[in-house]
């Protein structure tokens, strides 16, 4: 199964969940995932998400200058980012359990 | 030494790349570009630092090729695009599809383009000419200027308040504040307000028509203010057509005369006088040794004069009136060959009719001057000595 397809449906809570641990910039964000297992994530899909969350308002963001190279921008969670990952999580596993139900069944019968 | 300079390549390797993805962004608002790839240099340089993808068999060796860990800047752009909920710029052109000729001259134009960044020329430029975009958005507002300025003067029937000066340079205070406006929207267009966002191909194409004509214009104003001047400033004087070398001889009143007639205080004729100028130069009226046909008022026929020789045996033309005959009476073949003159055929010379035989007489030089003194005795002694 082509888990990217997946993948996509579920990055902005992923993200939100990984930032909401603690703050963390693009390819931070990017390393956390991957280590959680979403090692097929691309580096251009979350930064992409990242700004997206942000631009509606979940995200804060704030600059950190790099005194050996480029700066760095964060992101943060704030209360409405918050309130989105409960709805958003609640989601998840109502729809999980749905699919793990439909397919043990199907598996099973 | 050789860890720095690694890094040096791989940081000009991801501000390439990272460039890169920016252009391709290029039809996104300038603010939403910066927005969207702001801390992107860090990310990619963290990425590379984090090791080579699980792909990429050899590490650290060879050149950075950025490329190979993140794939094709393009695709890194859309995906970044689409992740972050941005309209696709390709798709957005598929929309509209151009006719097949402008496809495939935007393809071969892609091609071409593509070709030039190829060259390791061609990053540094396109970075030095992105930083240098500000200069871009005033060049714009000049031509912008221009435009205006030329329309202006098109019109310029109409609008003489406000002609403009053609060398470039405003030099009145309204000039200034249109330039100045001109380049406000501009630079607001550059950063992506005031509708720039909405209409961003027409401020790219208005960037694109202003660099490919700023050379152009400005070496023609700067050539038009030595070479084309305003209408105005041509200025029509007015020389006199017969000016361009006095002419010798006597001229009253625009008319080149032929003779002088003197007449003494009492207003009588007098007969050869001698007349100089303020600097003893002869007074002559006929200066080609009587060779002129001259036309007489009241006289039919023209005639030439002779002159008068001096005790010296040297001939005087200064001595009037001349006396002369009909051209008729001359006999012009010159037998002899030694004289420069006509010689007179066979009768005496003759003085041409007076244009009265009595002028008016001058009282205040009758009662100044003491009968002595005035030259009544010319006429007599003169008229006798003359033949």
């Amino acid at each position: 199964m082509d888990t990217t397809q997946l993948l996509k449906g579920v990055l902005d809570v992923a993200v939100l969940a990984v930032v909401a641990e603690e703050d963390g910039y693009g390819y931070d964000v990017v390393r956390r995932l991957r280590a959680a297992g979403l090692a097929e994530v691309g580096d251009a899909s979350v930064y992409g998400t990242l700004r997206r969350l942000y631009s509606q308002g979940a995200l804060t963001s704030y600059v950190v200058p790099s005194d050996e190279g480029p700066h760095r921008k964060y992101y943060g969670i704030n209360a409405q980012g918050r309130a989105m990952l409960a709805a958003q999580r609640k989601d998840w596993r109502e729809f999980a359990g749905t699919m793990t139900r439909l397919l043990d069944g199907e598996a099973a019968a | 030494m050789n860890g720095t300079r690694a890094q040096d390549e791989t940081r000009e390797a991801v501000a390439r790349y990272a460039a890169e993805v920016r252009r391709h962004l290029g039809d996104l608002p300038p603010d939403q570009v910066d927005d969207l790839t702001d801390g992107l240099e860090a990310d990619l340089a963290d990425a590379l630092a984090d090791g080579p993808h699980p792909a990429a068999a050899d590490g650290g060796g060879g050149p950075v090729d950025v490329g190979v860990r993140f794939g094709a800047p393009a695709a890194y752009a859309h995906e970044l695009r689409a992740a972050a909920g941005l309209p696709d710029g390709s798709a957005a052109a598929a929309r509209k599809p151009w006719p097949e000729r402008v496809q495939r001259l935007r393809a071969a134009a892609g091609r071409a383009g593509a070709a030039v960044r190829r060259q390791p020329w061609a990053e540094p430029v396109v970075r030095a000419a992105t930083e240098l975009r500000p200069l871009w958005w005033v060049a714009r507002a000049w031509i912008g200027y221009q435009a205006v300025m030329w329309l202006l003067i098109e019109r310029s029937a109409l609008l003489w308040q406000v002609r403009p000066e053609r060398d470039g340079v405003p030099s009145r205070g309204v000039h200034w504040v249109m330039l100045l406006a001109l380049v406000v929207v501009s630079v607001q267009w550059g950063r992506g307000r005031w509708g720039a966002a909405q209409l961003p191909r027409l401020s790219r194409a208005a960037t694109v028509v202003a660099l490919v004509l700023v050379v152009p214009v400005a070496w023609f104003t700067y050539e038009s203010r030595f070479y084309g001047p305003e209408v105005s400033d041509v200025r029509y004087v007015e020389v006199p057509a017969a000016d361009s070398r006095p002419q010798d001889g006597v001229w009253v009143d625009g008319m080149q005369v032929s003779n002088l007639f003197v007449y003494d205080a009492d207003g009588d004729p007098l007969t050869d006088v001698q007349v100089y100028d303020d600097r003893g130069r002869p007074v002559r009226t006929t200066t080609d040794n009587g060779w002129s046909a001259w036309s007489l008022p009241g006289v039919e026929e023209p005639w030439s004069f002779v002159s008068v020789p001096d005790e010296d045996g040297r001939s005087r033309w200064n001595v009037y009136p001349l006396r002369g005959a009909p051209y008729e009476d001359f006999d012009w073949s010159n037998p002899t060959g030694t004289s420069d003159t006509a010689e007179l055929l066979d009768e005496a010379p003759r003085t041409p009719p007076m244009p009265f035989a009595k002028a008016p007489a001058v009282e205040s030089a009758t009662q100044d001057a003491g009968p002595g003194e005035v030259a009544s005795p010319a006429p007599s002694t003169a008229s006798t000595t003359a033949p």
